[in-house]
């Protein structure tokens, strides 16, 4: 089914619509989740969770690629349910390593409460991509979108695991730079 | 600024750059757009096609067992019971489904329970396979057109066939392996309902 055909049976609310969204993306929403959960019954959980906030977001919303916009959902969820996860559980994971890699980018977590503007910073990392020529975006979302590890990024773009890495650290420099130019405390 | 802050700023980037970067086997194939396909391209997938419908119109002609690799059971019950306690565990599944009935219960190396059903002229309909472990149960080596990985309750259930109709199914759950076989083919919203009753 095309993604137009499926938003037009959650705006009739019909059921089915959830079926065919997993169908065509529930593939796609599990590797999300897994990638960041690294749990098969966190992963469920985190996709059924998607579903059902497609379902009560559509209507109103009305999205183009149902792809993206389920996977954002998922993410999110994936994500928020990562950090409920206990610190015994956590470490060694391709999600940790995406925050320790992060955190050279944009600083250690700090106890001082954040006031950002989580749109405008959106606006300002697309802005970023946008610069960037198109395999470096394309292993900098991998990697940290995808959360896909990098030898996994090495093999989809052919080249070697130490240029993955190599092209993460200047990118996430640049990248470290660009947030100060846009005033961005770092 | 927190890198958990970082994170969460990411996931809303712009779609097309999400899409872009999709690593292989994330996103489901796009038709594909006669645009980018050279002649020599398109005349290379047409003779692909040729030989892929040929070979199927040959399967087709076959002999349509699915049981490539049947062994004789060890023994046929008259009751699921009894052949549960010859296997050692338990299966769900229904009496009846449609007008089918259960015409045979059979276990296979004190290891696998099958129970066949069948319509009113006493044709085998349906095939329901359980053992312990996770090995591949159908029997069923036969090449199909389509795959698909259908969600039915909690189980994940990979589900054979061809044009959205679906013959075979089979699924790993809680330590025991599952195998569907169908004589007629069902769409995936059944092949699922079907996954579901079984346990």
């Amino acid at each position: 089914m095309e993604d137009f055909e499926i938003v037009e049976m959650y705006w009739d609310r019909e059921e089915n619509a959830i079926a065919q969204t997993d169908r065509k993306y529930g593939k796609y929403c599990r590797k999300i989740a897994y990638s960041i959960l690294f749990d098969r019954e966190d992963t469920e959980e985190c996709v059924n969770d998607t579903y059902l906030q497609t379902w009560n977001s559509i209507p109103p919303q009305r999205p183009e690629k149902l792809s993206t916009y389920v996977g954002k959902i998922c993410r999110n969820i994936a994500i928020n349910l990562y950090e409920k996860m206990s610190a015994a559980k956590r470490g060694g994971t391709q999600t940790d390593a995406c925050l320790d890699e992060m955190a050279e980018a944009v600083g250690r977590s700090s106890d001082v409460e954040e006031t950002l503007d989580l749109t405008l910073l959106t606006d300002a990392i697309n802005k970023f991509l946008r610069r960037c020529e198109k395999q470096t975006r394309i292993i900098f979302v991998q990697r940290y979108w995808y959360m896909v590890p990098v030898s996994r990024i090495a093999a989809e773009n052919n080249i070697s695991e130490s240029k993955v890495k190599m092209t993460l650290l200047r990118t996430r420099e640049k990248l470290k730079e660009f947030l100060q130019e846009e005033g961005y405390s770092i | 600024m927190k890198k958990e802050t970082m994170l969460k700023a990411f996931t809303d980037i712009d779609d097309d750059l999400i899409e872009e970067a999709a690593p292989a086997g994330y996103l489901p194939k796009k038709k594909s757009v006669f645009g980018w396909l050279n002649s020599k391209m398109l005349a290379g997938a047409m003779a692909v096609l040729m030989i892929a419908v040929v070979s199927a119109l040959i399967l087709l002609n076959t002999d349509q067992n699915h049981n490539v690799n049947l062994t004789r059971p060890d023994i046929v019950y008259s009751t699921l019971e009894e052949a549960e306690k010859k296997a050692g565990f338990e299966l769900d599944c229904p009496e009846t489904y449609h007008e089918w009935t259960v015409s045979r219960i059979s276990v296979y190396s004190e290891t696998m329970i099958e129970v066949i059903y069948q319509n009113s002229a006493e044709e085998e309909m349906m095939r329901v396979r359980k053992a312990e472990g996770s090995d591949d149960i159908s029997g069923d080596y036969n090449h199909y057109a389509q795959e698909e990985t259908l969600q039915a309750g909690t189980e994940t259930v990979t589900a054979k066939g061809s044009e959205d109709q679906f013959s075979l199914l089979t699924w790993n759950d809680q330590g025991y392996s599952y195998a569907v076989l169908l004589q007629e083919p069902v769409s995936s919203e059944e092949a699922a309902g079907i996954a579901e009753m079984i346990h």
